[in-house]
């Protein structure tokens, strides 16, 4: 049941930090879905699997006898998810009394998990389905005995469909609620970067949007789409997709992803190198192309320039001198304008070592260098500059991050290690107590990506 | 606009999303290579070096993962297969090397174009292919522009058929606007040819997944068996084709993946006489001969096929028999010239006496296909994975008898009878049909053993694929690490 805007805004105030930044990470992974696996410690799920086995009623199914064995199936994407709920669920049917519980696969589909329930001597299954932006879906079925010869595909009987909204009845905190000024010299990162998502290809990079309420939206660009999430709970669950695979594609293209997405509070500019050019788009209606960018944007001037950088043939590597883009499409060149020693920089520069603008720019000598590449972020906070480094494992499988403040480069926190390699992350402050870091993860082995977010908590 | 009006901007301007490390564009690998020139046709790809390089300048419809699972490459999706009809969808857009677009028409040609090459047996499932290779039909397969695809009728139903499409041999080549050579999409091109057979490829920029990261790739031809051996003992190659199984070279540098479904080479006799095959079967000594001239990864066999145990050497026959025939060798053997003499000496016991004669690489392919009267001693790559599943066990039955010219040489009945078999009889059918092809070619086998390729380079992401080839697509000599 959804708290009274007034009663959420008290109740917010009077968590523990904790407790912030589990609802913190759970307002993020609602935004996304319901495959906020950051729940898997907290109430999430196990609200969830409590009200799947409340709304099921089993005592008042017809032939059903709490003596017998259920077996109980999830299939989500996630395996880590289905070992979750699976116990969650077992464990709520222990409380109704159910004795025998088994877990069944359910990676072949719901007949198959019927087969495998009948075989280990069910008589009832538990078909939970979980997917990406949908509700979770519970059916409880009846299995026919196996019969003689048992040759028969297990016939099942539905005796109880629920449906469940899962992000109906938590909590939020909103904007408003964000109780004292962050002072980044007292935060300290905790805990291990839990997923909270899991995106299909490689993502190739992140950004933080500013909305005009104060609040952010995070911008995700693979190299299929360009995806703008709420990050606020306060804020609608908004999600625009823009389809990218319409768009023109680069006749020399890049092999290894990469790409750019940049973002303001009305637009967001984007490219990677299967394109043949780069795109802005107005984040309001209708999110589609609206002024084509002549390569990568690195950043957008307040009179509405963006500069602009151009791969070198193919490769990943910016030769080109970068250029500004007005809304009438007119160029000009930097090096009209920039340092000579600046251009030389850029010029031999790899998109690797140097690809933001504000590190090309501190690249000038006298200018104290800042972190670049593998993931790194930085952000100011109060005043305060905020920065997070990757080192690369040995093996290319597993990351650490370490998040520094201030100009001496204080630690905070001790080096954590993260389940693939960042390939981009940014930091976001859903309240000002507390700072995330969201990263784009690329898993070892796999095409796919996760995001994954570290809390950088505030101590008192 | 000034530095303070930068200043400004960098205030304004929203937070930058950073990247990970990227791998660096550039570099060269240089291959040698002992032996033949390299084929730039992938109608022939007999040797590892050939098929790297062929590879690289082309691409198939279809690719085996590691894991031997079929993956599109050219085919935009897996096939569409309703019983012997299949649809192959292309993709779209894909730029051959001299500019052209890849069309289906031009697939559809491509693979017509192999019917008499030893490319043949990608399409002997194929309805009409009996015919067509005598002079009296032609295969039924034809591009369908509306779907942007190509149409195959098989002569009875095969859902294992996609998975020859991903051999060697099956890479999409179209003769070239410009000169009398054929252009692939593969992700290098070629740049020049040298004299002594070896080529210079240079990275194709349009490919349609993005140019390779190398700049250059050179297969060099090597003079002598001798230099190479002693480029491999002084371990001053970079990359090495064909080393020799000359004792002192550390088998640890040594690269070809044993442990994964890259086919394995295999030995070869090649009987000219039908009536001199079972003799010469039992003559060789195979042990022995493995034992001596060939190294520890060197295994005696009787079969083509892998996962067939091989059976236990027996006492040569002793016919009586002697014919004035010639014992046709390579000069460019890797085994070379002792081993040839001890099978002599092997084939004399039996009572058959032979000439030795040396020969150059080009000229035993040649003896090879056709050895009239005589015996050679030559070597077989199969062109297909080495898997336990019949049908790569069929497959390459099928790629060693088009290697020699005979692809037709599995009957239309036989290949019928296989195909409509259940699982459980076709490991034996096969072994019938191994057992007459051996036969009707005359082929002995005396042992496989992994292809020799010496790699020294700190090369990354390369890989021997499962059609026997070293993959460079994604290959890099180093990543940027900020």
């Amino acid at each position: 049941m959804r708290l009274p805007h007034s009663s959420r805004r008290a109740d917010a105030r009077q968590r523990s930090p904790a407790c912030i930044f589990a609802s913190s990470v759970l307002l993020i992974g609602l935004s996304f879905g319901p495959w906020a696996e950051a729940a898997e410690g907290p109430a999430n799920w196990q609200q969830a699997s409590a009200e799947v086995i409340t709304q099921l009623d089993l005592h008042n199914v017809p032939t059903f006898d709490l003596q017998q064995s259920i077996a109980v199936a999830v299939d989500a994407e996630s395996s880590r998810l289905v070992q979750a709920l699976n116990a969650r669920l077992r464990g709520h049917l222990g409380q109704v009394g159910m004795r025998d519980s088994i877990e069944v696969g359910a990676e072949l589909g719901r007949s198959q998990a019927a087969v495998r329930a009948r075989r280990q001597g069910a008589e009832w299954l538990l078909w939970v389905r979980v997917r990406l932006g949908q509700d979770i879906v519970a059916e409880f079925l009846s299995i026919e005995p196996e019969g003689l010869w048992g040759t028969a595909p297990a016939a099942l009987k539905s005796f109880g469909l629920v449906s469940l909204p899962l992000s109906s009845d938590l909590p939020a905190i909103g904007p408003d609620s964000r109780p004292s000024k962050i002072e980044p010299a007292q935060l300290s990162a905790s805990g291990p970067a839990l997923r909270i998502q899991s995106i299909e290809g490689r993502i190739l990079a992140l950004a933080a949007c500013p909305n005009a309420d104060g609040s952010e939206s995070l911008a995700i660009l693979t190299a299929q789409s360009l995806t703008i999430v709420a990050v606020h709970a306060a804020t609608a669950p908004s999600r625009l997709r823009l389809d990218l695979s319409p768009l023109p594609q680069a006749s020399t293209p890049t092999r290894d992803p990469i790409g750019q997405v940049i973002c303001d509070a009305t637009s967001v500019a984007f490219f990677h190198g299967q394109l043949a050019q780069g795109h802005r788009v107005h984040r309001n209606h209708p999110f589609e192309p609206w002024q084509p960018l002549p390569g990568m944007p690195h950043g957008t001037h307040s009179d509405g320039r963006t500069l602009v950088s151009r791969l070198s043939g193919g490769t990943n590597e910016l030769r080109t001198a970068p250029v500004w883009v007005d809304s009438q499409g007119r160029e000009s060149l930097v090096s009209e304008v920039w340092p000579p020693a600046y251009s030389r920089h850029w010029h031999s520069q790899s998109l690797a070592t140097s690809l933001s603008l504000d590190n090309t720019y501190d690249s000038v000598p006298s200018r104290r260098p800042r972190p670049s590449g593998y993931g790194a972020t930085s952000r100011v906070v109060s005043g305060q500059e905020l920065n997070m480094l990757t080192a690369t494992g040995l093996t290319d499988e597993q990351d650490k991050v370490r998040v520094f403040s201030g100009p001496d480069f204080t630690a905070l926190g001790p080096w954590i290690l993260v389940n693939g390699t960042v390939q981009s992350s940014v930091f976001i402050q859903p309240a000002e107590a507390d700072l995330l870091v969201i990263m784009a993860v690329w898993m070892p082995g796999s095409r796919d990506s996760e995001l994954q977010i570290l809390n950088l908590r505030s101590e008192p | 606009m000034s530095l303070r009006s930068i200043g400004v901007l960098l205030l304004l301007v929203p937070q930058i999303a950073q990247s990970a490390p990227r791998p660096i564009y550039g570099g060269q690998l240089e291959a040698y290579v002992f032996g033949p020139a390299i084929s730039l046709s992938p109608q022939q790809a007999p040797r590892p070096a050939d098929r790297a390089a062929l590879a690289a300048l082309f691409e198939p419809l279809y690719t085996l993962s590691t894991t031997g699972v079929l993956t599109p490459v050219l085919a935009s999706g897996p096939p569409q297969i309703q019983g012997s009809d299949l649809f192959i969808p292309l993709r779209t857009s894909v730029k051959l090397h001299d500019g052209r677009v890849l069309t289906p028409e031009m697939v559809a040609q491509a693979l017509q174009s192999k019917l008499h090459t030893p490319a043949a047996h990608v399409l002997v499932p194929i309805a009409g292919f009996y015919k067509a290779t005598a002079g009296q039909g032609r295969l039924a397969l034809r591009a369908d522009l509306q779907r942007h695809g190509v149409h195959i009728e098989l002569a009875q139903p095969y859902p294992g058929y996609p998975r020859l499409l991903a051999s060697a041999h099956a890479a999409i080549a179209v003769p070239s606007v410009r000169t009398l050579r054929q252009v692939g999409t593969g992700p290098f091109s070629l740049k020049a040819r040298s004299a002594r057979g070896g080529v210079e490829l240079r990275p194709f920029v349009q490919h349609w997944r993005g140019r390779p990261y190398l700049d250059r790739l050179v297969f060099k031809m090597h003079a002598s068996r001798s230099s190479a051996a002693t480029w491999a003992r002084r371990t001053k190659a970079t990359l090495l084709f064909g080393v020799p199984d000359a004792r002192g070279i550390d088998p640890g540098v040594l690269h070809w993946p044993t442990a994964s479904q890259a086919p394995q080479q295999l030995r070869i006799i090649r009987v000219g006489q039908p009536a001199l095959h079972s003799i010469v079967d039992q003559a060789l000594r195979r042990k022995h001969l493995v034992r001596k001239f060939m190294d520890n990864r060197a295994k005696p066999a009787r079969r083509m096929l892998t996962g067939l145990e091989p059976l236990p050497n027996e006492t040569a026959a002793r016919a009586g028999r002697s014919m004035n025939l010639k014992l046709i060798v390579s000069q460019t053997d890797r085994v070379g010239w002792p081993f040839a003499k001890r099978v002599q000496l092997d084939l004399l016991r039996a009572g058959i006496s032979a000439t030795l004669e040396r020969v150059d690489g080009s000229t035993l392919d040649a003896r090879l296909k056709a050895p009239g009267q005589d015996i050679v001693i030559g070597s077989l790559l199969r062109d297909a994975p080495e898997t336990g599943s019949p049908e790569d066990k069929l497959h390459g039955l099928l790629s060693m008898a088009s290697a020699l010219g005979e692809a037709e040489a599995i009957p239309p009945e036989e290949l019928g009878v296989l195909l409509a078999a259940d699982a459980q009889s076709q490991p034996s059918l096969l072994s019938e049909i191994e057992a007459r092809l051996r036969q009707r070619l005359g082929i002995v086998v005396i042992a496989t053993r992994p292809p020799g390729l010496m790699m020294q380079v700190p090369l990354l992401n390369w890989r021997v694929d499962t059609r026997g080839a070293l993959v460079v697509d994604d290959a890099r000599l180093s990543e940027r690490t900020p």
